[in-house]
């Protein structure tokens, strides 16, 4: 510990403070750190865009790449506005959050488990909303928007890795010691299903381009 | 020192058992891929039977629905390359639909239907494919090869049959290189050739249809007039037609093959 700053909201005696704490690996903070970066990026990249087609409704985003991978196309879905509002709004309130957990866990500062709890569900309410927005995305839009794409790819690791911490010593229950071994596998085994989703679905225009 | 030495075994451990897990993920994922590239390419392009595709052959002078990009008048030509009569329609009206094309009078739109494979052996069906697999290289050389294969029309229940090698020579002859070959091979439009006359509902070649319409031909002067009533007076199609519409300039037939 060489952060002697005033961490604890209750300086108890410190073997308490290790269990009330959750204990989080320099890795894992790096992760949330970053992942928490990007998806801010993206989520702002995406505001900027959504304003920049308000002001102007033929300006080309510049994301719009081909007819596949265009996310002007999908910025103006209903989808893309559920909550009657931009989605992206909602992306940088929540990565913004993302991003402090990440920078206060880098400088290894403590924080209680029912903080990183609270975030492991919302990182899994937001993993909800991005499953449900790769399938209106594929199957009822019919376009990729790359930046929203950023921000898929960063959710799912986002949770394994906020659900790990969360959890802690918790993972010896049978389901979930075994998830917890074999999370990574997991990630790999949803990117690789989504390429693959991504490949079939636009198959006839990928081909053209061989 | 004791929970350190543990600690190491357990790493040791560890490390073992995600190399497992690696190698194990890397095979589902590898598995996975394979199978749906697999899958993926080799359904790629195959129209089943049922399906109905035309080759649409057009001139740049097309005459056009005002403000539209649709053709004023359609010619659909349903044929199939073994059948007489569709060889005899093709000499006796071949050079005025070429000339109908290429004034722009009309859009042509070939059906290669496959109703006669068992008075040849399958030819049909081959012959048809072929066409297809031609046209998507290049329309101009699916111009030459249908003149080509009603010129060298196989007699029907005699033969002999081009076989593909044939087939895939007479395309190259008419300018198709490319993947025509594979695709005259693997049959990739042969389903589609199969079904192709119950799909779009004709029972003799050659059927004749001007917009969806069926229209008997008589002569290649009363064929004009019918499209010229569609389409206005066409000045060009005033002159004798040619003998062999757009001459073809095939590579010397004794060329040598170019390489694959």
């Amino acid at each position: 510990m060489t952060v002697a700053a005033p961490n604890t909201v209750e300086p108890s005696d410190s073997a308490s403070v290790q269990s009330s704490g959750a204990e989080v690996r320099k890795r894992s903070a790096v992760w949330v750190l970053v992942a928490g970066a990007i998806g801010l990026a993206a989520a702002l990249t995406l505001t900027i865009e959504k304003i920049e087609i308000l002001i102007n409704p033929d300006y080309v985003p510049t994301c719009s790449i081909n007819p596949v991978l265009s996310c002007g196309s999908v910025m103006v879905t209903p989808q893309a506005s559920v909550f009657g509002f931009p989605n992206s709004l909602i992306g940088i309130v929540a990565f913004t959050v993302v991003l402090v957990t990440g920078v206060l866990a880098v400088s290894r500062i403590e924080l209680p488990r029912w903080y990183w709890t609270g975030l492991a569900i919302g990182t899994l309410l937001g993993t909800v909303f991005v499953h449900w927005l790769i399938y209106q995305s594929l199957y009822s839009i019919g376009a990729l928007c790359p930046y929203c794409m950023v921000v898929w790819a960063v959710t799912i690791p986002l949770l394994v890795v906020v659900s790990s911490i969360a959890l802690g010593q918790a993972t010896s229950n049978g389901v979930v010691a075994f998830l917890h071994t074999w999370r990574w596998s997991l990630v790999t085994l949803w990117f690789t299903a989504v390429l693959l989703l991504i490949l079939v679905r636009f198959w006839d225009y990928w081909s053209t381009l061989l | 020192m004791a929970a350190k030495q543990k600690y190491d075994l357990r790493a040791a451990d560890r490390k073992r058992n995600r190399a497992v897990q690696i190698g194990l993920t890397a095979i589902v994922v590898i598995f996975a891929v394979v199978l749906v590239l697999y899958i993926v390419m080799s359904a790629d392009e195959k129209p089943t039977a049922g399906e109905v595709d035309s080759i649409r052959v057009t001139s740049s002078k097309l005459i056009k629905k005002e403000g539209t990009d649709e053709p004023k008048a359609v010619l659909s030509l349903y044929e199939d390359f073994l059948c007489p009569a569709c060889g005899n329609f093709e000499k006796q009206f071949g050079p005025t639909i070429n000339k109908l094309i290429d004034t722009g009078a009309v859009a042509a739109d070939y059906y290669m239907v496959s109703i006669l494979d068992r008075q040849g052996q399958g030819y049909s069906t081959r012959a048809s494919n072929a066409a297809y697999c031609v046209s998507r290289e290049s329309t101009d050389a699916f111009r030459r090869f249908h003149a080509q294969l009603y010129a060298q029309q196989p007699q029907e229940g005699v033969g002999p049959f081009p076989d593909n090698a044939r087939l895939i020579e007479i395309a190259r002859q008419a300018g198709a290189g490319g993947t025509v070959p594979e695709c005259i091979e693997k049959g990739t439009f042969a389903d589609m050739a199969e079904g192709l006359a119950k799909a779009t509902d004709v029972n003799s070649t050659p059927t004749i249809r001007i917009n969806g319409e069926d229209y008997n031909p008589t002569t290649p002067d009363a064929l004009i007039a019918k499209i010229q009533e569609i389409v206005g007076t066409v000045p060009e199609l005033a002159g004798p037609a040619p003998t062999r519409a757009p001459e073809p300039t095939p590579p010397a037939p004794g060329a040598p093959a170019p390489a694959p």
